[in-house]
């Protein structure tokens, strides 16, 4: 995280070892790194681009308001920041600035009461993580590499849980 | 059509819900929440959630329970989709880095023909390689920093045959990202698909789609007499499996050879097919859970392991080297149950010290 002279956070977002793919209407991240995916929604995606390390809270709380065309308060930004730093998508840790208080995403949409129907509170929910086994629909045989649990491989082969390959015990 | 004839059944709903759906602009689904509800576990679990999420993502059911799952499928095989090829990527570039030209067959090289990344999952990576090389490929393969589910042939002895070399004069480079892939051709790629969803007896909807989907992808100066061959089996088989595609999924197949084709599909053909897709286990996909020879000290398991080994008639028929036609198939299922077994008596003593 930086800061600026008048003491402004500037987010970093984390970019490697992140494979990221924008769909629609929400942005799908699977971090290679610690093998999560998750699924951030416009608002959250919207924050998470624009962590450049030269935008401050208080500017990307602007750019939200004009993108959505709604009044958008840095409240928003902030518990934005929280949840994308909890995942681990942030470069550096962001901490708030004071006299700011921190607010749950159910406190924030009553605060923010209609502007909250228009753009939709950030929220990032995590996937099951893509393995091959994710896309086939038999057990990968003994031998061969892609397993998570012992489940995944053919019996009785089990799952080395390291390299990722199934064996015979 | 297929959902009117057969209305006590899942299967036919699996069609109807997949009909289609690879298109662009597929039409929403005609199906009520609670007949989504039944056919989303058995969609997941054959790979084919994506493309029922495309029907159904549309429709007044979108925030059902079901259509959460299925939308959660497909942001799971759209993640899956990149993570594959960069897998592929990485696969050709090593194997080239050791004179070794691999063709890539099903997998991303279908998945590539649908509208949209992610709606075509892709599990095991699987390469078709000369058989001069297969051992060395493996060998390679080994050697790999990181390590991949590939399901490496020896040539294209498991999609029907066929020379490599000819395959391989005739397949194409593909560019993803930095890589050009290997893929076969569309007349070669085509018959491949079609000939392996009927040796696995068909009990993936999702490799119906891929036959739809190749074929309505196919170029316009697609060659039909290569894709068929000399061969009149495999232009049994391909004109069968495509037609198996028109009539439960509603497959375009005007300017095909198997349009022209009036005589109806056997009819124990959709039987044994709607037959697969019921199951959420079928005995394909059971048998694959466990070499029979694991079970020598289990007499139960041995004896569902030999009932699910029995083929279906499908399956039998591509086995024996049938034709898909109205006679009966229990000799081909006996046939084929019985070259099986006998190859599987040669190798008993081996699998025995193995297990």
């Amino acid at each position: 995280m930086q800061t600026t002279s008048v003491n402004q956070v500037l987010p970093r977002a984390r970019t490697k070892e992140l494979i990221v793919r924008e769909m629609s209407d929400e942005v799908l991240i699977y971090d290679t790194e610690r093998e999560k995916a998750h699924c951030l929604n416009q608002t959250s995606a919207f924050v998470w681009k624009h962590c450049d390390g030269k935008h401050s809270v208080e500017q990307v709380a602007h750019l939200l308001e004009r993108a959505f065309g709604t009044d958008a308060s840095s409240e928003v930004v902030w518990l934005a920041l929280e949840q994308l730093e909890k995942q681990k998508l942030l470069e550096e840790s962001v901490e708030r600035v004071s006299g700011v208080a921190r607010m749950t995403r159910r406190e924030l949409g009553r605060k923010l009461g209609i502007a909250a129907a228009i753009i939709a509170l950030p929220l990032i929910t995590s996937i099951k993580a893509p393995t091959a086994m994710t896309a086939a629909s038999v057990c990968i045989p003994a031998g061969s590499f892609g397993c998570v649990t012992d489940g995944d491989c053919c019996a009785p082969a089990r799952c080395n849980n390291g390299t990722g390959q199934c064996f015979n015990p | 059509m297929i959902k009117a004839e057969w209305p006590d059944k899942r299967s036919p709903l699996i069609a109807s819900l997949l009909a289609s759906a690879w298109r662009p602009a597929p039409s929403v689904a005609d199906c009520s929440k609670e007949e989504l509800e039944l056919l989303t576990p058995l969609v997941i679990k054959t790979g084919a959630a994506a493309l029922a999420w495309r029907r159904v993502r549309h429709s007044a059911l979108k925030s059902s329970r079901a259509a959460v799952e299925l939308h959660a499928a497909y942001r799971l095989y759209t993640l899956r989709a990149i993570i594959c090829e960069r897998e592929v990527a990485r696969i050709f570039t090593f194997l080239r880095s050791h004179s070794i030209e691999p063709i890539l067959v099903k997998g991303w090289a279908i998945a590539r023909l649908y509208c949209e990344q992610g709606l075509r999952p892709a599990g095991d990576i699987d390469l078709c390689v000369r058989p001069e090389h297969f051992a060395s490929a493996g060998s390679v393969l080994k050697k790999m920093p990181e390590q991949y589910w590939v399901d490496l042939h020896c040539g294209f002895e498991k999609f029907g045959g066929g020379s490599f070399g000819e395959i391989y004069e005739r397949s194409e480079l593909v560019r993803l990202g930095e890589v050009f892939v290997r893929v076969p051709c569309a007349e070669d790629h085509l018959r491949v698909l079609c000939i392996h969803l009927l040796r696995e007896g068909a009990w993936r909807p999702l490799w119906l789609c891929d036959v739809a989907v190749a074929v309505e992808a196919r170029p316009a100066n697609f060659d039909w007499d290569r894709c068929l061959g000399k061969n009149k089996r495999w232009s049994n088989w391909v004109i069968s499996a495509l037609r198996l595609a028109h009539e439960l999924l509603a497959t375009d197949l005007s300017g095909t050879p198997a349009s022209e084709n009036q005589k109806p599909l056997p009819r124990w053909l959709v039987r044994a097919l709607l037959k697969e897709w019921e199951s959420l286990e079928p005995s394909m996909a059971q048998r694959h859970r466990a070499p029979m020879a694991s079970y020598q000290h289990i007499p139960k398991a041995f004896l569902q392991g030999l009932r699910h080994r029995w083929p279906n008639p499908i399956e039998a028929t591509v086995s024996v080297g049938g034709r898909f036609n109205e006679w009966p198939r229990l000799p081909f299922q006996l046939g084929s149950y019985l070259a099986r077994g006998a190859k599987f008596a040669v190798r008993l003593p081996k699998l025995i010290r193995e297990y």
